[in-house]
């Protein structure tokens, strides 16, 4: 029998939701160097540098070390709040950590490298067809084969063949062709607005603002002299 | 056979609770035998929304658990006969609502209604999976804006892949409700049109409700809006459960009111 009646109220409540957040794009290690430009940037917009947060990104220095206090140091010198990192590096995620940072994995590249260096497919197995939207949150890996969707690909979604992707419907979300390194796979789709697009490992990420004029006409995209066309 | 609808979204705050009560209310209304479950564990509202908040004694856990009958707890409403709402707990922790716990309290019920209508909480953690789990069809809540579509574009691939029809190689059927529509601002292009969200989301619109005032006068009175039936998100309701049983029904309060005269010399839209 239940007792407490009490209009206990639960103490906290978790909100999903986005926000827009600066990121931080670190190109060098030298704190020097780094502490020139925010100055110089901070002079050109100081409404901006007043306890803005931002996101300390390293995934352009993947091979050099970084002491990451330093540049947190640099930051809130210069009026930025770091209030998390990403890295694929476990030095800097460490460090974050007992800065008490927040740690994001890299975005797409590393995950685009793991998937190359999977051995390379000794055959061609048939089609994989998927029927209906591939929808937000969804996966779909075609192994050693075309992959071919009758619906659209939708914002947040991805989908991957070894093969060629063919999407009968818009691309809104992610495709990846040539996972393996296939260098003449394509991407097919009828309508585009994706929010990435890879061949052989090679990627393109796209602004909604961005898209081609012809984004409600069929468009393929394949690699030429190692860049991605879209035609 | 009885139905089992859960109403769900992703998303919080886009009207599951409000459409949950109206669309139980106007089942009820055509006599069919209905119940309403909140599994909001918490956060429980849904009372509320009914006007029975000061009749709750048992919960839905209470049930679960076995501390009290399922006939202890189920609230009859005030106004109308074959609508009862099975009330989620304000107090308990959520992990104590179990599969199996929930699985034998929709089985009971089914043999008592026709509908079971499950308000899912919002979010994709285990409390709106549970929620959907036994649902043999969805309504899937969605406002006109991006963030709403794609939480709803993402609980529709969880229908398809976390539920017990799905795990039995069935489908749940989804239909898509649009709720808190003002054509003024899809006009504008402030808000998606519902030709663009029905895209998106590749299932049947089963109903627009306008963006309304009478909403909140609404659920603040504890009357379902359904009940409200000069008001447009009322008759938007009826609108709605009407095709959801089966009725075709022209989508009304989705284009913007022309004030000219040739609307007025045609009667013009409501
Ligand atoms: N058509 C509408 N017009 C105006 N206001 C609305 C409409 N539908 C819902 N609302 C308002 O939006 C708010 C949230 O509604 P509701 O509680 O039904 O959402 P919910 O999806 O159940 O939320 P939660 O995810 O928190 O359970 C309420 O204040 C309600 O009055
Ligand atoms: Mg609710």
């Amino acid at each position: 029998m239940r007792s407490d009646y009490s209009e206990q109220q639960s103490a906290l409540q978790f909100k999903g939701g986005n926000l827009t957040i600066t990121t931080l794009e670190l190109l060098t290690p030298d704190c020097a160097q780094i502490e020139q430009e925010l100055s110089r940037q901070t002079q050109k917009a100081p409404a901006f540098f007043c306890q803005t947060p931002v996101l300390l990104s390293f995934e352009q220095l993947e091979e050099v070390s970084v002491a990451l206090e330093m540049v947190v140091d640099v930051c809130k010198r210069n009026g930025l709040i770091p209030i998390a990192v990403r890295c694929s590096q476990d030095m800097i995620k460490k460090s974050a950590w007992a800065l008490g940072l927040g740690w994001f994995p890299p975005l797409t590249e590393h995950r685009l490298k793991e998937v190359k260096k999977k051995p390379s497919c000794p055959q061609r197995l048939p089609t994989r067809f998927v029927k209906g939207a591939v929808r937000s949150g969804q996966q779909v890996y075609a192994s050693c084969a075309d992959l071919v969707v009758i619906g659209s690909v939708n914002e947040g979604a991805e989908v991957i063949a070894d093969g060629n992707v063919q999407v009968w419907g818009a691309l809104r979300g992610r495709a990846i062709a040539g996972a393996q390194g296939d260098v003449e796979a394509r991407v097919l789709c009828q309508q585009f607005s994706a929010e990435l697009v890879s061949v052989a490992g090679v990627f393109q990420v796209f602004d909604t603002c961005e898209f081609p004029a012809t984004r409600d006409l069929p468009v393929e995209v394949r690699l030429e002299n190692d860049s991605l066309v879209l035609i | 056979m009885a139905r089992v609808v859960v109403v769900t979204s992703g998303k919080g705050g886009v009207g599951k609770t409000t459409s949950c009560a109206s669309i139980g209310t106007a089942l009820a209304m055509q006599g069919y035998r209905t119940v309403l479950i909140d599994f909001d564990v918490g956060l429980r509202n849904l009372d509320l929304v009914m006007g029975c908040e000061r009749r709750v004694v048992y919960d839905l856990i209470n049930v679960t658990t076995g501390e009290a009958k399922l006939s202890q707890a189920l609230i009859k409403d005030k106004r109308l006969d074959g609508l009862y709402m099975l009330p989620a707990s304000q107090t308990r922790d959520k992990d104590a609502l179990t599969y199996e716990g929930v699985g034998e309290v929709i089985d009971a019920l089914k043999e008592e209604f026709d509908f079971i209508i499950c308000d899912s909480p919002a979010g994709i953690e285990r409390g709106a999976i549970l929620a959907m789990y036994y649902a043999d069809e969805a309504i899937v809540v969605s406002n006109p804006e991006v963030s709403s579509v794609r939480d709803s574009d993402r609980i529709i691939g969880l229908l398809d892949s976390k539920t017990r029809r799905a795990e039995e190689g069935e489908t749940v059927k989804a239909q898509l409700l649009i709720t808190r529509y003002d054509p003024e601002r899809v006009e504008h292009s402030d808000m998606m049109s519902m030709q663009d969200i029905e895209e998106i989301l590749a299932i049947p619109v089963v109903g627009v409700i306008p963006e309304s005032p009478a909403v909140l006068r609404a659920s603040n009175q504890g009357i379902p809006v359904v009940h409200d039936t000069p008001s447009d998100a009322g008759q938007a309701y009826s609108d709605t459960v009407a095709r959801f049983l089966g009725e075709e029904k022209p989508m009304r309060f989705v284009e913007l009111e022309r004030k000219g005269l040739f609307s007025r010399m045609f009667g013009g839209r409501r």
